[in-house]
């Protein structure tokens, strides 16, 4: 028999998949902001945060939402290459695939852009942008001069890269979003919400408030720590439920099993 | 599926030292404790009492119970005889007291919690009226004030009456063990009631536990007679 803990790990699983994504009251705000700024007549926004923010699921469902209303375009991970960029964005832009053995002029692309101002209103959606480097972010600017795309640009936040983003946008970074960490109240929702979204009452019930305390202390409210610390909870619950069913509380997950996790994890330390 | 065990260990570990410093500090709370009892102590060493009663005072003044005292007259006679040896058992609930003789009390309740009083000083210097001393009597039984007692004791023997001046000097020492005046009263009305022997062998005592000089100088009159 399946233990009920495998339904509750596998429910923690990371991904930016749109179906997991958990409507808090912080993610309403930041979702509203964004989409707010995006209708603004701004050349360039900031979204920014620590990893695990939940930057990425965020530009995802933005995507989806509004993907039949707007030319939106979700570029999820970077190109390897700036060649390799440019042919998507080549792709996008002309709606036509780059002839064989031909690479973009960008300066062409440039005057194409110029051209499409006022006709369409294109909006690029950029994940992990710290992985661009200085040259292509200076190229992404030209192309958002024309203001014919827009760009919603998702960095991590870390002191380095938030030099990194000062110097490529100091002056045309017109909207900044910036993403933090849950409070415990929304963390307490969001892993309720995430297990009641698979029907698993009684597991979501087992988790009180004094555990979602311990369990913030230690993730700082970050939701990926957050889904990596339940998810190897439930996998500790789910070895004793299998092998030592004496050692487990089914009304009220044992603080002993967070803090196995957390130890596993490396949030705790001998 | 994780090794389960070496992360039992590992938990163990973490929460053996997670609670050190709380262990820690009821250690420090424990020594703490004994260090500061050591001080109170130290601090409370007072100059050498000397009880020369069988009567436990607490056991009357800190019940909160109403205690009746029932007088016995047969055991007052005893009581002279061996007053040091002698130890009293007192029952909270019906305590068997024996007291020298109280010429108006046979049988009395008293509150054994005393109220705080406003403190009147009857100044009383020289009185023959014998209301007087009965007021100050009455008024004790409730006060149970040091002050009274000793003015009772002190009164009695210099007007010769030492039966009641032993049993005053008595009392005040039932209510402060270092009242060294109370104790001279007691021992030199038993000498005044020809009790020599037994007011020598009190003192005695008090002079081994405290090398008092007066004392010293008390006992050289007794057996020089010079009382």
């Amino acid at each position: 028999m399946t233990s009920r803990y495998v339904a509750a790990k596998n429910v923690f699983i990371d991904s930016i998949d749109i179906d997991d994504y958990i409507e808090l009251n912080s993610s309403m705000t930041a979702y509203q902001q964004l989409q707010h700024s995006m209708d603004k007549p701004l050349k360039m926004i900031l979204l920014f945060g620590r990893p695990g923010t939940g930057k990425s699921i965020l530009l995802n469902r933005i995507h989806e939402k509004l993907k039949h209303q707007k030319e939106i375009y979700y570029f999820d991970t970077p190109s390897p290459t700036e060649k390799e960029f440019f042919y998507k964005l080549f792709k996008v832009l002309t709606q036509k695939e780059l002839p064989n053995n031909t690479e973009v002029n960008f300066t062409a692309l440039v005057e194409f852009c110029k051209k499409l101002r006022g006709k369409r209103e294109i909006i690029i959606l950029l994940d992990e942008a710290q992985m661009y480097d200085a040259d292509m972010m200076e190229k992404i600017r030209l192309l958002s001069d024309t203001r014919a795309v827009k760009f919603v640009v998702s960095l991590h936040k870390t002191e380095d890269e938030d030099l990194i983003a000062k110097a490529h946008f100091q002056s045309r970074i017109w909207e900044v979003i910036e993403l933090k960490n849950a409070s415990r109240d929304d963390q307490t929702a969001y892993v309720h919400k995430k297990l009641l979204k698979k029907n698993l009452f009684e597991i979501a019930n087992s988790i009180k408030v004094k555990d979602m305390k311990l369990i913030h202390q230690v993730t700082e409210g970050n939701y990926r720590e957050c889904n990596k610390l339940m998810f190897t909870i439930f996998e500790i619950c789910e070895y004793y439920d299998k092998n030592e069913p004496g050692k487990l509380n089914y009304t009220h997950i044992p603080k002993k099993i967070i803090e196995m996790a957390a130890l596993k994890l490396g949030h705790l330390h001998v | 599926m994780y090794d389960i065990k070496p992360l039992e260990e590992q938990w163990k570990k973490y929460r053996a030292r997670k609670r050190r410093p709380w262990y820690l500090f009821l250690i420090t709370v424990l020594l703490l404790s004994i260090v500061g009892a050591g001080v109170y102590e130290k601090k409370n060493f007072k100059l050498p009492s000397f009880k020369f009663g069988f009567l436990s005072k607490t056991t009357i003044r800190k019940s909160k119970k109403n205690i009746d005292i029932i007088v016995n007259p047969a055991l007052l006679t005893l009581a002279g005889k061996n007053v040091v040896e002698k130890k009293a058992i007192v029952n909270e609930e019906n305590a068997l007291v024996d007291l020298p003789i109280l010429d108006v009390m046979q049988h009395t309740t008293i509150d054994t919690v005393p109220k705080e009083r406003n403190k009147i000083h009857l100044d009383i210097i020289e009185t023959s009226a014998v209301t007087a001393y009965r007021d100050v009597e009455k008024r004790f039984l409730i006060s149970h004030d040091v002050d009274d007692a000793l003015f009772l004791a002190k009164s009695y023997y210099r007007k010769g009456n030492y039966k009641k001046s032993e049993y005053w000097a008595y009392e005040t020492n039932k209510i402060n063990e270092n009242n060294v005046e109370s104790l001279f009263i007691f021992i030199k009305s038993k000498i005044k009631l020809g009790k020599k022997e037994e007011g020598s062998s009190i003192l005695r005592q008090y002079i081994k536990k405290t090398e008092s000089e007066s004392a010293k100088t008390l006992l050289s009159d007794i057996e020089n007679n010079k009382l």
